[in-house]
């Protein structure tokens, strides 16, 4: 088998081209297209609006019905082609919802399970209400309603919330109306991902959420009730250009026990706040809990003040070998406070470490817990 | 495990038998970001040799450059490396004619790889997005089989689609 002459190496460019022979060599003028399978000819549709997918139904026979097993139905008012006619658009999408009825339902073998709405131009409600009760009737799992601008913001009915097959909601620019402090159990229950815009400083919201696993906030998230005893699987946070107070995240980050991944963006009201971590102290401190620990300082470099708490000094005791190689995590950083529950009389070592880990630090205090 | 484990870890090697009989030595997380071929090697264990008697050798070849690139570049979690992932995916399906782009598609969709088959899948939709009817069949070499009127009469039944 070693000899076999045939044989090819993933390195071997050269050889390969010239000892596999194309199977067909007469390319020019066949409809491959056309010779695909259903499910792939689907997943091809189903990333372009639904009415591009409707229009190939006159290429041929074989396309003729293709578009009826589409699980995805995507309708956005900006890409109809032609000239944008409101009529025409609501009328579209009428027939297609009224012809994939019974899929939507999962009544059939062609379910649909995704419904995608982005409306630039459309802007009756109350056609775009009847649709979107229509999804929150049927088993669709994910829902997305993007609309234009804020000037332009599409009041959710609460209807749709209410929606019992919903796991996935992305909403852009969509108001959620006559929702204060209200919990939707049976719509958040099953989601793990959610991504939240608050506008205004008005909007109360609560939901309770407990398998949710990513929360990215952005604008006025403080105002933004998370129903904090509701979140004990999240394992990712997120804000961006978010407005809040430093008790406000410490107050919430507290509430979290199993987060692993805190990411702030330009959150400029920021100026303090306190992290807990429950990394579980070691049997000993070994490598692995430096290293761990250099990385984790390091993230918190564009500190000026630190204040940190440990059971132990050794916590904190960097071995030698690491310091040679390993750059200070904490080249910024100007004030450092330690609290240890174990204060030994002679902290040099500690203090050299701590030096080392911090080389720009003008006051390093250690005291008791 | 030791504190003293080598540096060198052995990766095993697979083999890969194309239906013309090409065979294709590849290391076991290059050829296992196919689903199918990580179900079989889940299943039968040591298994060395795995003949896939669907896909040709020229096309085998061209998947397994493609998991070859992700299965490096995965080892690395940088964000720099996901830049460097969709540059190459973009090169690699740039120039890809309509028998070739078949071909591997039916190869990756065979093998489960199902982040090729969106890549391909996305490459096709890039074909269509916003072209006309006429344009589409033009693209692909798509005939009509439909009998003389039976377009227009359909086109007319479903004018809410085509208006």
């Amino acid at each position: 088998m070693a000899h076999d002459q045939k044989r090819v190496k993933l390195e071997d460019h050269g050889t390969k081209e010239e000892e596999v022979r194309e199977p067909n060599t007469i390319t020019t003028g066949v409809d491959r297209f056309s010779q695909l399978p259903d499910s792939i000819i689907c997943e091809i549709l189903s990333s372009l609006p639904t009415i591009q997918a409707v229009r190939t139904s006159i290429l041929s026979k074989r396309w003729r019905r293709i578009w009826y097993s589409l699980p995805f139905l995507y309708f956005n008012d900006s890409v109809v082609g032609g000239s944008f006619d409101l009529n025409k658009f609501h009328k579209f999408v009428g027939t297609c919802l009224e012809l994939r009825k019974n899929d939507m339902f999962g009544a059939t073998d062609t379910p649909v399970t995704k419904f995608e709405l982005v409306l630039y131009k459309s802007k009756s409600k109350s056609i775009t209400d009847g649709w979107l009760k229509a999804v929150a009737q049927s088993n669709v799992k994910e829902l997305a309603v993007q609309t234009q601008n804020m000037r332009t913001h599409y009041g959710l009915p609460v209807d749709v919330l209410r929606a019992r097959s919903l796991t996935v909601l992305d909403l852009y620019f969509v108001r959620l109306w006559g929702l204060r402090s209200i919990s939707l159990p049976s719509l958040f229950e099953p989601l793990k991902s959610l991504e939240i815009y608050c506008e205004r400083k008005r909007t109360t919201f609560r939901i309770e959420a407990v398998n949710l696993e990513y929360l990215l906030g952005s604008g006025y998230a403080a105002y933004f009730d998370f129903g904090l005893s509701s979140y004990g699987a999240l394992t990712e946070l997120s804000f961006t250009c978010s407005r809040f107070s430093d008790e406000w995240l410490e107050a919430l980050t507290l509430k979290l026990p199993v987060l692993e991944c805190l990411t702030l963006t330009d959150c400029e009201n920021l100026t303090y706040w306190k992290l807990k971590s429950n990394l579980k102290k070691p049997s000993e401190y070994d490598m692995d809990w430096y290293i761990n620990l250099l990385k984790f300082l390091s993230s918190l470099n564009c500190s000026e003040y630190l204040s940190l708490d440990v059971s132990s000094e050794e916590a904190l005791i960097f071995p030698k070998e690491l310091r040679k190689v390993y750059s200070s995590p904490l080249p910024n950083l100007e004030d450092l406070e330690v609290r240890t529950s174990s204060p030994s009389a002679d902290n040099s070592d500690l203090r050299e470490s701590l030096m080392w880990a911090s080389p720009s630090l003008e006051t390093l205090s250690i005291y008791p817990k | 495990m030791s504190s003293s484990s080598t540096t060198t870890t052995t990766t095993r090697l697979l083999m890969l038998k194309a239906s013309d009989g090409v065979t294709f030595e590849v290391e076991e997380a290059v050829a296992t970001k196919l689903g199918a071929i990580n179900n079989m090697v889940e299943e039968e264990g040591s298994e060395d040799l795995i003949c896939l008697p669907n896909v040709n050798g020229k096309f085998l070849g061209m998947v397994l450059e493609w998991c070859k690139k992700h299965a490096n570049n995965n080892t690395n979690s940088d964000k720099g490396n996901d830049e460097v992932n969709k540059w190459w995916d973009k090169e690699f399906v740039m120039d890809l004619d309509q028998n070739t782009l078949y071909h591997l598609l039916m190869a990756a969709d065979y093998l489960s790889g199902t982040e090729l088959v969106d890549l391909l899948t996305e490459k096709v939709a890039s074909m269509i997005r916003g072209k006309k009817v006429e344009e589409i069949r033009e693209t692909f070499k798509i005939k009509s089989d439909f009998l003389p009127g039976q377009e227009e009469e359909i086109r007319k039944k479903n004018s809410w689609a085509f208006e």
